[in-house]
């Protein structure tokens, strides 16, 4: 007995940190289950033409909101046949005033066929195809409709729309997270790295340590440099004074006393920058008091104006990356902030300082010593923030500025359940359905998530 | 202490002037101002839409508009709402009141029920009950929390529909009438009841949405502290199990939540979000909106000065129960 | 002496004979009750000069003579012919130039103070001060030039114009008294504006008008209380209002506001669209819910339109939305039936002239028609030129230019994004390039009104919507050409446009006439040859109007019937006779 256990522990010994993370991470069945759902949602996303009967924006408007198409299991006789659609028309009662759909098999059935050539697409975007999952020539002549989880209030496939719509959600995280970490990534790794060494803005013309400055590198790229702050000085200078000049001429009494001496003061600071005193900035506390000054305005605010600014007149994908940057701009603080912390710690590893001392670069440094020590950290935040991305987009989309139509989106068409109100759920639960994709993909990822942070915490005993 | 203090408070100077700023820009990029919507009514003249520009200064350079409001501000006032034509501290405070009704009640349930929930998960970790309960509480948090509020309003719909009698309410704060008296002349106890009924379906769908995440941290928390040394050496000297969990694991793995409440202040002010909207509770969510909506610059400024300065303060009041009940960290 | 000695008396004749007016409700009834209504937002102020929204002015004003402060003269409900309110007689003299006003004599505020003519006088040249910014100053302004208010003796005011006015008795503007509101003016607009704001104690605020402030609570209801002291009465000569309480519920989400009816918590309710009708209706036939609902009773007097951009930066754009066969054939590419069927749940009604259909007294429903025909519109576009398509299958011109233009309309407008979206559908069907966008409504607005240095505009074409009103006069500055929302052809800074259509010159000259008329029959022909001559040009070409669905509960008196109830009046004649039967 004893033996075999040794054995098993020297095994254990020869593992990479990573493998022995997998034999972890297949401990999770949960984590599993999660992961092979959002695989099956993602297969689901790439072929989402060849899952859906009809183009993504195509809307049949006779048909709004119409409930699932009934399919037929039986003939006539009652005996088991090839499933097959009749035709339908939706009216609304103007008596109650409640849509009915009266399916009328008398002028024909019509077999759903699958793996059949329907309308053209191209796979991937640039692989011509027209091969669909189901459907059959009445469908394309639209002799009858084949909406099997109903339609919303253009009458669009809302079956298709999911699939088509799943592109939208599924990314949308994927790359909100991945723009935020890049810049988190990029300004928590430079305050990490800057903290406590503030770096030169601004030298004064008339100090002795302009004269040094000058010395130090090419004299042409000093002059340019120093020409460079001067306008940025003078700018601030302008703006200032305009500023004052306004507000002199609408305030009296003593706010207009206090005003002007502040703005003299102010101005006679920035004289003396600009010629007597050399200005020095910690990087790391102007990220640090950014990260803060962003998490202190509330996102819902932020959303929605900058949500606002969005031009219109732009094709969906650049819609979608501007959606994209706005979700990662608001959240980037969080991860800059973790990741400032982690660095400060690695920093004084003693491996990155012999890099140092060895002469490499500060970005050699940050990149390859320092930046992958954060790595299995990261990972963990990336499965838990993708979910509140997908969040976050349905939520835009409930105040209308996410994803425009005809694109969809999860968020786009739950919105639309919203819009019918509480009789969605008596009456058309069919629009709910987006709803729940949403519940299993976030949910699917946190699961993913939850087992990976137990899987790669270094401290985990098992 | 104190100096640590001073520098801290020294240092939400900049922050906040950074945070305004960064707001009133935003706010001035977007397309229009307050005016704007009057232009579309047939009746204003040019002449008296521009007179509005004049008497609202939305006419000056946005970086005098901004000089003129910080001078308010630092004599105390907030400005004017341009749509109520009244303090915006006296316009937003009755809203932001009613947003802690929710805030208060959802956070003492959400803990009420995340550290048992937590402690149990940690304690039977990966048994059946703790997978159980870790799904239920990523569901909570994976439902679109105004969609959630759409489904609570439909069951308090369904609910007194089918039993015809009113078991929850349906949008709203208070009854017009309490116990057949006007709600303002009800005694106090008859009041208190009726806003924690009306309360009770959106405390519901809050608590629901952010228990998951504390139940998770709690649950971290409180294995970390199970595999630390001084656990095990109690365990190893024979303390019982009941003990060394309750007695010396809980704790510990408590006191960074409990501290952590500081960090609650500006969740109390920003209020319950789209679920105000959705279950029409006269909060700070409605009222933000509009006030977007409508570009009332003043009123958006007052309610993102407040939040910033309850977040850092809240930052702050983090801090120092942190190191105030954890002798390890120290002010620097 | 003598004569002082005669006002005296009539002070103290007035004193012990209030004179009351008169409400003819739909029925006599009883006093006492409780109306409680739902209003989608808080009002802003309790302030006549500063009240703006709806939100405000429905509380202070409201449908009737007003609810707290009174008005002059308003339309009768059932004739929509101007009746007195405040004012019991008027004389209108030197051929519409002059009107003289004779108050009611005995009317008090609820602080007991006589409202005369000061109040009258002095509120009107608040509302004409340019530095209060009221939003009925231009209730005292005609083109430009001021109409002038004047105090004739106590009881007596004399309003004088630059030119005959015909709407002049149907401006209603709310009444202030002078003794609160005059020392605070006095001391500078922004004292004025300060009183009676949301913090004032309702028990402060002195009314003139049927209801007192009972009671605001913020974000949840403002409760009105019957003014005792108030000057009206019914057919018997009993005292009104009836209603003990009037309750505005601020419910912020259509959703809940829907539920609340449905549950009894609100007595009056109008349905936006066909599915909520469908509950309403639902509850009321099972039996569920006491009361009743009239679908497509009216349509509301909201206009939605598309108007085109003439002063386009691109003038091949520009020479083209200038040519009426164009707009026409954009007129024939309106489907609707499908805009009142899918965008609007079955209600509603087309619309295709400028005055809105509940507007009776002008409206005409005899002009050009161009009813749904895409091939038709094909034709007309082949007249222009586009015979040919592109391979992406778009009309273009013998030039090789694609009919093609961008549709904008203002996002979150469910109603407008699907009546665009179907125009742009129905349209890329014969080979119209239409690129529909939702826009932000700030920008929509400043794409719409503000040209560039050079007189252009950057907008090809836009959808948007105005609220109509009673009388066509107060939508001059739409269609008078140096209008600021003479939105398809707009000047310069209050100049004409350079380039101008003769319809535009005679719609403008149309105006101009029926504003200054006073006759009512020429009036109508002079509007009916208005409405002929927009549905033939096409300035703008209207789509749908939306339905007017009102509903109520069984216990609620003094309403309209079916036939009664309009968009403009609403359910009842007067809420002084509105009363409740429990």
């Amino acid at each position: 007995m004893t033996e075999k256990i040794e054995l098993r522990e020297g095994m254990g010994r020869g593992e990479s940190f990573f493998q022995m993370a997998w034999r972890r991470f297949r401990r999770h069945p949960l984590a599993r289950l999660g992961g092979w759902v959002l695989l099956v949602l993602y297969l689901g996303a790439l072929f989402a033409d060849f899952l859906a009967p009809y183009p993504e924006g195509q809307s049949f408007r006779q048909f709004s909101y119409a409930p699932p198409t009934q399919v037929f299991w039986r003939d006539a006789d009652g005996r088991l046949t090839r499933p097959y659609v009749c035709a339908s028309e939706r009216k609304r009662n103007l008596e109650t005033f409640q849509v009915e759909v009266v399916t009328d098999c008398s002028q024909g059935r019509y077999p759903i066929y699958f793996f059949v050539h329907g309308e053209p697409y191209k796979f991937l975007g640039f692989i011509p195809a027209n091969l669909r999952l189901m459907g059959g020539d009445w469908l394309v002549n639209e002799q009858a409709h084949l909406f099997i989880w109903g339609t919303d209030d253009f009458g669009r496939d809302l079956w298709g729309r999911i699939w088509y719509g799943a592109r939208v959600s599924l990314t949308v995280g994927i790359f909100a997270t991945a723009l935020a970490l890049i810049i988190g990534v990029f300004f928590g790794g430079i305050a990490g790295l800057y903290a406590g060494k503030p770096v030169t803005l601004s030298v004064g013309f008339a100090s002795p340590e302009f004269r040094r400055y000058l010395r130090w590198g090419h004299p042409l790229l000093a002059w340019l440099k120093a020409l460079g702050w001067t306008l940025v000085w003078l700018g601030l200078a302008w703006l200032l004074w305009i500023t004052l000049q306004g507000f002199l001429q609408t305030s009296r009494g003593l706010e207009a006393i206090l005003a002007g001496a502040a703005g003299v003061l102010l101005l006679g600071a920035i004289g003396y920058f600009l010629i007597w005193q050399t200005v020095k900035l910690d990087l790391d506390t102007l990220i640090m008091r950014t990260t803060e000054v962003l998490a202190a305005i509330p996102d819902l605010f932020l959303l929605i104006t900058l949500s606002v600014l969005i031009p219109q007149d732009i094709p969906p994908a650049t819609r979608f990356i501007l959606v994209v940057s706005i979700l990662s701009f608001v959240n980037w603080g969080g991860l800059a902030r973790t990741v400032r912390s982690q660095v400060l710690q690695l920093r004084e590893m003693e491996y990155a300082q012999a890099a140092q001392a060895l002469g490499a670069s500060d970005a050699r440094t940050l990149v390859r010593h320092i930046l992958p020590g954060t790595f299995t950290y990261l990972i963990v935040i990336v499965t838990l923030s993708i979910p509140s991305f997908i969040l976050a987009e349905s939520g835009l989309s409930f105040l209308g500025l996410g994803i425009q139509e005809p694109a969809s989106s999860w968020g786009l068409l739950l919105s639309k359940a919203q819009q019918t109100g509480i009789i969605a759920f008596t009456e058309r639960p069919w629009l709910l359905i987006p709803g729940l994709f949403i519940l299993i993909a976030v949910l699917a990822y946190n699961l993913l998530g939850d087992g990976l942070r137990d899987a790669l915490d270094p401290r985990s005993r098992r | 202490m104190w100096s640590y203090i001073v520098r801290r408070l020294v240092q939400l100077v900049p922050t906040f002037f950074g945070a305004t700023l960064l707001a009133f820009i935003i706010i001035q990029l977007a397309p229009g101002d307050f005016v704007t919507r009057l232009e579309l009514d047939p009746t204003q003249t040019r002449e008296s839409i521009a007179s509005l520009r004049q008497e609202f200064a939305l006419d000056q350079p946005w970086t005098v508009q901004y000089a003129k409001w910080v001078s308010g501000v630092l004599q105390g006032k907030l400005g004017l709402s341009l749509s109520y034509k009244a303090d915006v501290w006296k316009v937003i405070w009755p809203r932001i009141l009613n947003s802690m009704v929710l805030v208060v009640l959802s956070t003492l349930l959400i803990y009420l029920i995340a550290i048992p929930v937590g402690v149990y998960s940690a304690i039977r970790q990966y048994s059946v009950g703790d997978r159980i309960l870790t799904v239920l509480a990523f569901i909570g948090v994976a439902i679109p929390n105004f969609f959630f509020a759409l489904i609570m309003l439909f069951i308090a719909v369904w609910l007194n529909d089918t039993t015809g009698l009113k078991i929850l309410p349906i949008g709203g704060m208070t009854s017009e009438f309490v116990g057949g008296v006007p709600y303002l002349e009800a005694p106090w106890w008859q009041r208190t009841l009726n806003v924690l009924w009306h309360a009770l379906p959106v405390v519901l769908v809050l608590a629901t949405t952010g228990t998951a995440g504390l139940i998770r941290v709690m649950r971290g928390q409180m294995l970390e502290v199970l595999n630390q040394d001084y656990i095990r050496t109690a365990r190893a000297k024979g303390v019982a199990e009941r003990v060394a969990i309750y007695k010396h694991a809980l704790r510990n793995a408590v006191i960074p939540i409990v501290a952590g409440i500081g960090f609650l202040l500006p969740a109390l002010i920003a209020g319950a979000g789209l679920i105000e909207v959705v279950m029409a509770w006269p909060g700070i969510t409605p009222m933000l909106l509009d006030a977007i909506s409508a570009t009332d610059l003043y009123l958006v400024m007052g309610f993102i000065t407040v939040t910033t300065i309850l977040l850092m303060l809240g930052n702050l009041l983090s801090d120092l129960l942190l190191a105030w009940v954890d002798p390890r960290i120290r002010y620097n | 002496m003598k004569k002082l000695f005669v006002l005296g008396m009539l002070a103290l004749a007035g004193l012990a004979l209030a004179q009351p007016k008169v409400f003819k409700g739909t029925e006599v009834g009883k006093q006492g009750g409780t109306l409680r209504i739902a209003t989608i937002s808080d009002p802003r102020t309790f302030n006549p000069f500063v009240a703006r929204e709806t939100s405000s002015t429905d509380v202070i004003a409201g449908p009737s003579c007003g609810n707290i402060f009174p008005i002059l003269t308003n339309y009768n409900p059932y004739t929509l012919q101007p009746e007195g309110c405040l004012a019991t007689s008027w004389e209108v003299r030197n051929n519409g130039l002059t009107v003289i006003f004779k108050l009611r004599q005995g009317a008090k505020w609820s602080d007991g103070q006589a409202i005369d003519a000061d109040d009258v006088v002095f509120s009107a040249s608040v509302h004409a001060d340019q530095k209060v910014n009221s939003n009925n100053r231009s209730s005292f302004v005609l083109d430009g030039q001021p109409i002038k208010w004047s105090k004739v003796d106590q009881y007596t005011v004399r309003a004088d114009f630059p030119k005959p006015y015909a709407p002049a008795l149907i401006q209603g503007w709310p009444i202030a008294p002078e003794h609160i509101f005059g020392p605070a003016y006095r001391q500078g607009p922004e004292k004025l504006q300060a009183l009676y704001n949301l913090d004032t104690p309702p028990a402060q605020i002195v009314s003139g008008g049927a209801f007192l402030i009972d009671s605001y609570a913020k974000g949840e209801r403002i409760v009105l209380k019957r003014n005792p002291s108030y000057w009206g009465s019914d057919e018997k000569g009993n005292s009104v209002a009836y209603l003990d309480r009037y309750t505005f519920n601020i419910v912020s989400n259509t959703e809940a506001q829907l539920a609340r009816f449905l549950g009894g918590d609100t007595d009056l309710y109008a349905a936006p669209d066909g599915d909520k009708v469908a509950q309403v209706l639902e509850r009321i036939r099972s039996n569920r819910l006491s009361g009743q609902i009239f679908p497509n009773a009216d349509v509301t007097t909201g206009t939605n339109f598309i108007t085109f951009n003439w002063n386009n930066k691109d003038s091949f754009k520009a020479n083209l939305f200038r040519q009426v066969k164009f707009r026409r054939a954009m007129a024939y590419l309106m489907d609707k039936k499908s805009m009142i069927d899918v965008a609007q749940g079955g209600l509603g009604r087309p619309q295709w002239s400028p005055i809105s259909i509940p507007v009776r007294q002008f409206f005409t429903d005899d002009v050009a028609k161009y009813e749904f025909s895409p091939q038709k519109a094909a034709q007309l576009l082949a007249e222009l030129g586009f015979r040919t398509k592109n391979k992406d299958g778009f009309l273009v011109n013998a030039q090789g230019q694609v009919l093609e233009f961008n549709l904008a309309t203002n996002q979150g407008n469910t109603l407008r994004e699907r009546i665009a979206q179907i125009f742009a559908d129905e349209a890329k069907k014969i080979g119209v390039k239409v690129n529909y966008r939702p826009i932000d409504f700030n920008e929509l607005v400043r794409q719409l009104t503000t040209p560039a240095a050079d007189g252009t505009r950057e907008f090809d074409a836009i959808l948007i919507g105005l609220t109509g009103s009673i009388d066509p006069a107060f939508g001059r500055n739409t269609w008078q050409l140096n209008g600021s929302l003479h939105m398809w052809n707009l000047g310069m800074n209050g100049q004409n446009p350079t380039r101008v259509e003769p319809f535009e010159v005679l719609i403008d000259k149309l105006m101009t006439q029926g504003a200054t008329t006073l006759d009512p029959a020429k009036r109508r022909e002079i509007y009916n040859q208005f409405q002929k001559v927009v549905a033939e040009n096409l300035p703008v070409i209207y789509t749908v109007a939306p339905a007017y669905n009102p509903a109520r509960l069984n216990r609620i008196g003094g309403l309209f019937d079916k036939d009664q109830v309009s968009a403009i009046v609403g359910q009842y004649p007067y809420i002084e006779t509105v009363f409740t039967k429990d």
